[in-house]
Order: C-alpha cells, then sequence, then structure tokens
C-alpha cells in the first residue's frame, strides 16, 4: 500500500445533490421569479385596494350606495347561482362518461369540452347574438313568443355557462380515471343500484376535486367580461354585470368608486386562491386520485 | 351452488378474449383460473360475476341461467386485485355496505347487521379494527376486508381477481393458508385467478388452464402434473425441457440414438419430448446410452441445476443433481430418462 495521501475533496462539494445549481444560480432565479410575480400579480392587487380606498372608508362604501353597483352585484350573484350549478351537473356528467366508460365519439367530446378555453369569449358571446338576436336565428320565434334572451338574464347565463363550462370537467375526468371503476364495480357486485353506487361510492371519492372544479367555475363566473359584454347590452340597473359595472364607472372616471366594485371581485379571486391552497394542502391526496385506497 | 360455464365467446372490438371456453365447477370447490397475462382468465371470471357480458354462451348457476342476470342479481361475491375498498367508509361500514343497500324489507336490522360485521372481522381475524379507515391497513389487512365485505351478503358463489397479486411473498403463503382455511369452514364455492402456477396448485381442488382464451386443461394438481393435455400446460406448470424426436416402429429416436424409454402414443412420425428436470437421472458414469457434457451448474433449494449439452441432436437438457454427486463443468455424463410426456410436433 502507498501512503499517498488524497486530496480533501473540495468542501463545497460536500452535503449537497448533484442536480442542485450554485447558490448563486438558485439566488438569482428565486429573485427573477419573485419580482416578475411582485410585478405582475401582487403589484396590481395591491393597486385595486390602495385605489379603492384613497378616498377613505366612507368614499369605499358609498360606492356600494348606488342603486346600480347593488343591481350589478344582484345580477352577479344571480348569474353565478344559475349558471355555476348547471355546469355542476354538465360537468359531472361528462367527466362521468369520459372517466367510465368507452363510447364512439368520446375524443371529440373531450375536444368539445375544452373548447371554451381555446375561442375567444368575445366569439361566444357573439355566436348567442347570431342565434338570439333580433336578426337572429331564433329570433324572430322568439320575439313572436315574447321572450327575451339577448340584453337580458337568460343571455348572460347562456354566455357565462359556455364559458365556465370546462372547469368542474377538466378537474374530474383526471381524477375519475385515475380511480377507475373498480370501486363501483364492487358497489353494484354488492348489490348497490347505480343510483345508489355513484351517491355512496363515486360522489364521496371525487367530492374534493368536484368543490375545487366549483370554487374555480364559480370564480370565473362572476369574473367573467368578454362574452358577457356581448350579450348583456349594458343597461344600467338592468343587464350590468359587477366586471362590466367596474369598466363603465372607469370610462367615467369614477375611478374610487370603479376600485371599489373591483376590491370585491379581487377579493373574491383572493378567497378562491385560499381555499385552493387549504384544499390542496389537507386533501392533496384525494385532489390528485392517488389518495389510499 | 354449482357454476357451469358453457361456450363463452368475448371480444372486445374484434380481438377475442375468449373463443369458446365451457367449465363445470361443483358445488364447494374452490377452483384456480390459471394462465399467463392475456389468457383471458379475469375475463372469464368477471363474465362469472356478471361485469362482463359475454358475446356468447351462457353462464348458470345451480343449473339456472344467469347469463341475463345483472351483477347486482346475481348474489355474488367479488374480491378486487386492488381491493377496492371505499376509502372514505370505515372498515365496519365497508363490510356492512351490501347489508345497508338493501331494500327496506330485506335489510337486517341495525344490531343484526352489526353482529353479522363483528362475526365476519372475527372470521378475518380482524376483531377491533372495524374503526379504522383502509388507508391504515396494511395490504393484507385490506385484502381481508375485501374478504369480508364480500362474505356479508351471503353470496352464492365467490370469486376473487388475483387476490394476493399485490402482495409480498411472505404475506402471500399466510394468506393462501388462510384462504384455504376460510374456504373449508364456510363453504362457499370459491373461483380464483392466478398467474403464479404454485399458488394455484397449493390451495386449489382443480386448476382450470388458460391459454389464448380457450382451456387448455381442468384437473386436478395431480392430473396437470402428470397428464398434461398438451404442450403448452406441461410447460407452463413447471420447468420443462423439449427435445425433437422421431417415433419409428414404437421407438423414439434422438438424432439417430435410440431412447430407453416407452411412450403411451408411439404414432409413427415427428414429434417432441418432454420433460421436467425431475424426470431426468444421472447414470453411474454409463455413457452408452444418452449422453451429453455439463456446460453449467447451479445451486438451486434442493440441490444443483446441471445444464447438459447432449451429444445427439446438440439439444440442451437441465437436470436436477443432487448435491454429494460429484460434478463439474466440463465433465461428460450419461442420463437416464425416467419419464417424458410425447406430444405431436
Amino acid at each position: 500500500m502507498s501512503d499517498t495521501v488524497l486530496p480533501a475533496p473540495a468542501r463545497e462539494g460536500r452535503g449537497r445533490r448533484v442536480t442542485t445549481e450554485g447558490a448563486g444560480a438558485r439566488l438569482a432565479l428565486a429573485l427573477a421569479a419573485l419580482s416578475f410575480l411582485a410585478l405582475f400579480l401582487v403589484l396590481p392587487l395591491v393597486v385595486v385596494f390602495v385605489e379603492a380606498f384613497k378616498g377613505g372608508i366612507g368614499t369605499y362604501l358609498s360606492a356600494f350606495d348606488d342603486p346600480d353597483a347593488q343591481a350589478a352585484i344582484r345580477l352577479t350573484l344571480t348569474v353565478a347561482a344559475i349558471a355555476v350549478p348547471l355546469n355542476l351537473v354538465f360537468g359531472v356528467a361528462a367527466a362521468w362518461a369520459i372517466a367510465k366508460f368507452a363510447f364512439a365519439g368520446k375524443s371529440l367530446l373531450v375536444t368539445l369540452i375544452d373548447l371554451p378555453f381555446s375561442v375567444s369569449p368575445v366569439v361566444s358571446g357573439l355566436v348567442y347574438v347570431l342565434l338570439f338576436g333580433a336578426q337572429g336565428l331564433f329570433g324572430p320565434f322568439l320575439k313572436a313568443h315574447g321572450i327575451e334572451v339577448i340584453f337580458a338574464l337568460p343571455g348572460i347565463v347562456l354566455a357565462t355557462v359556455f364559458v365556465t363550462f370546462p372547469f368542474v370537467a377538466r378537474e374530474l375526468i383526471p381524477l375519475m380515471q385515475e380511480q377507475g371503476t373498480a370501486d363501483e364495480e364492487a358497489a353494484l357486485s354488492l348489490g348497490a343500484s347505480g343510483l345508489r353506487t355513484f351517491l355512496t361510492v363515486t360522489l364521496p371519492n371525487i367530492r374534493w376535486g368536484l368543490f375545487y372544479g366549483v370554487l374555480l367555475c364559480n370564480a370565473r363566473a362572476m369574473g367573467e367580461f368578454g362574452a358577457v359584454s356581448v350579450v348583456s347590452g349594458h343597461i344600467r340597473g338592468l343587464t350590468n354585470t359587477m366586471p362590466l359595472h367596474v369598466e363603465i364607472l372607469y370610462n367615467e372616471y369614477n375611478f374610487i368608486a370603479a376600485f371599489a366594485v373591483a376590491s370585491l371581485l379581487a377579493l373574491l379571486a383572493l378567497v378562491t386562491l385560499a381555499a385552493k391552497s387549504v384544499l390542496e394542502w389537507r386533501y392533496g391526496d384525494a385532489l390528485s386520485g392517488r389518495g389510499a385506497h | 351452488m354449482d357454476i357451469r360455464v358453457a361456450g363463452i365467446v368475448k371480444d372486445y372490438d374484434g380481438t377475442a378474449a375468449l373463443r369458446g371456453v365451457s367449465l363445470d365447477i361443483r358445488t364447494g370447490e374452490l377452483v384456480a383460473l390459471l394462465g399467463p397475462s392475456g389468457s383471458g382468465k379475469t375475463t372469464l371470471l368477471r363474465v362469472i360475476a356478471g361485469l362482463e357480458i359475454p358475446s356468447e354462451g351462457h353462464v348458470l348457476f345451480g343449473g339456472e341461467d344467469a347469463t341475463g342476470l345483472s351483477v347486482q342479481q346475481r348474489r355474488v361475491g367479488f374480491v378486487f386485485q386492488h381491493y377496492a375498498l371505499f376509502r372514505h367508509m370505515s372498515v365496519f361500514d365497508n363490510v356492512a355496505y351490501g347489508l345497508n343497500v338493501r331494500r327496506r324489507a330485506e335489510r337486517p336490522a341495525r344490531d343484526a347487521i352489526r353482529r353479522r360485521v363483528l362475526d365476519l372481522l372475527d372470521l378475518v381475524q380482524l376483531s377491533g379494527l372495524e374503526n379504522r379507515y383502509p388507508a391504515q391497513l396494511s395490504g393484507g389487512q385490506r385484502q381481508r376486508v375485501a374478504l369480508a365485505r364480500a362474505l356479508a351478503v351471503e353470496p352464492r358463489v365467490l370469486l376473487l381477481d388475483e387476490p394476493f397479486g399485490a402482495l409480498d411473498a411472505k404475506v402471500r403463503r399466510e394468506l393462501r393458508r388462510w384462504l384455504r382455511d376460510i374456504h373449508d369452514r364456510t363453504g362457499h364455492t370459491t373461483v380464483f385467478v392466478t398467474h403464479d402456477q404454485d399458488e394455484a396448485l397449493e390451495l386449489a381442488d382443480r386448476v382450470a388452464i388458460l391459454n389464448d382464451g380457450r382451456l387448455e386443461q381442468i384437473g386436478t394438481a395431480d392430473e396437470v402434473y402428470d397428464h398434461p393435455a398438451s404442450p403448452f400446460v406441461m410447460s407452463f406448470v413447471g420447468d420443462t425441457a423439449r427435445l425433437p424426436v422421431e417415433v419409428r416402429e414404437g421407438r423414439v429416436l434422438l438424432g439417430g440414438t435410440a431412447l430407453d424409454i416407452e411412450v403411451a402414443a408411439a404414432d409413427a412420425g415427428g414429434g417432441a419430448l418432454y420433460l421436467r428436470p425431475t424426470d431426468v437421472v444421472l447414470t453411474n458414469g454409463d455413457c452408452s446410452g444418452l449422453a451429453g457434457r455439463v456446460t453449467s451448474l447451479r445451486r438451486t433449494a434442493n440441490g444443483r441445476r446441471a445444464e447438459v449439452r447432449l451429444d445427439a441432436g446438440g439439444n440442451v437438457l437441465e437436470v436436477e443433481v443432487p448435491t454429494q454427486r460429484p460434478l463439474q463443468v466440463g465433465d461428460r455424463i450419461g442420463l437416464h430418462i425416467l419419464k417424458a410426456r410425447l406430444f405431436p410436433a
């Protein structure tokens, strides 16, 4: 044996993983990501609240005394209260069909579910004008029967349903696919009916994913601007939703009121974000579908 | 309850999973469906359960046609490979599920259900764990909950899909013995699927061997070991060597050398001789008959495995050799065939 002493390995090479970058690179990357977030996400959010409270809490609250603002909030809540339950049902039905059954046209259905994401909201609004507007395909029929769709609540609901359709289904499809059909088969083999199986086995298995999907769907339903703007007609106190009302106030240089209403929408986003974080932290396994059996 | 499967054909979009399988299972019998993956064994089990609808053929329970019955009406206990326990329910609620979903008129009273569930948990040795959730149990415990849940509905037959497939070797062996015990105590007609021939032959009264959607053979362990119906069965239930031979005037010729064996079906012409490592023994130095050279030696649990390249035809044969017999790679040895099966080529 030789007595050659091996040089001690470089100290900084010890105790760190080979995939980890050097301290300088890590710091630079983290700073770049954080400053991007601060500039484009946090700062605008802060600005919304700063502008809203510029004239003090009294001015902020007085923005909601305006009957038009109250009407806009009521309309937004009404639209969400109709559109979200509808998409809850559609989303569960679509996800159920796609994840648990093989049928012709399945890939077409998957593509169609994504359509609202790929189509510009303005276009989806225009489609409803072309269908249900005065000069539209069903226009004369609707007029003859005294049914208002465009520039009224039904049109706004239709546009919102269209735009928010993918959220619940998108959230559930991978989850249900991952869970497979063995649980349902087990319930059926034990004598449970199809409905009973759905209520006692399928629904509990997807409940957190479903809740998350509904949360996102609701946030989008309340915040949707483009499609609703086309079909609403911007009638103050009647067909203005909150996002539309914000735009009108802003265009009238009524900045404090505009930001006050906008702050409600921002608050909704924050609540959604917080609920999402809590869900992921608490029920991460159930959401990803990798939950232990 | 006896089960009769008659002429079952199952197509999946043009690919045949089962190509006409007929099978009789007697009351109280424990039968294994054995085969490589893709042989159709799980599909057959699911057809019996009513989870798959066959393209052709009939399933009869106790002589009564069950083909048109839904899975709920068939009253089978089905145990899934990955347990399929309801993860949001406690062990107790899992086992009670089949009783709780019954129509009010058929549903036992609350305390009757409770008694039955606790009895079953006792039977599967899980007493005291009724308030746990599936995620808090080991794999073996989950499998036993799944079995208790299937037994709770008093099934007419018990069907298990690869019941020990996801468990490690030691737990598998324990559960195997335990399942046999449960079967003997409850007397259910039981069918289980496995790809493990040791498991099938050790546990089952009879083994049904499937290959490529067809039933190759059904029989006891002795029958499939000693009288395999086809080369596939012979090679699937244990290590097998295949020697191409010629049959002339009742004698079996390997590369021109006559082998010292008698074969029952001595059809003239070509064929193949199938033999197991334990069907061949070393002679005491006599190399006048079948002989060859040792090309490798391996230690096994009970002895040694020698690979022998035969002089005649150059085929390689695996031979089980006792450890006390001195032997080295390169040795020339004589072999004597104790028994072998001849199948037409």
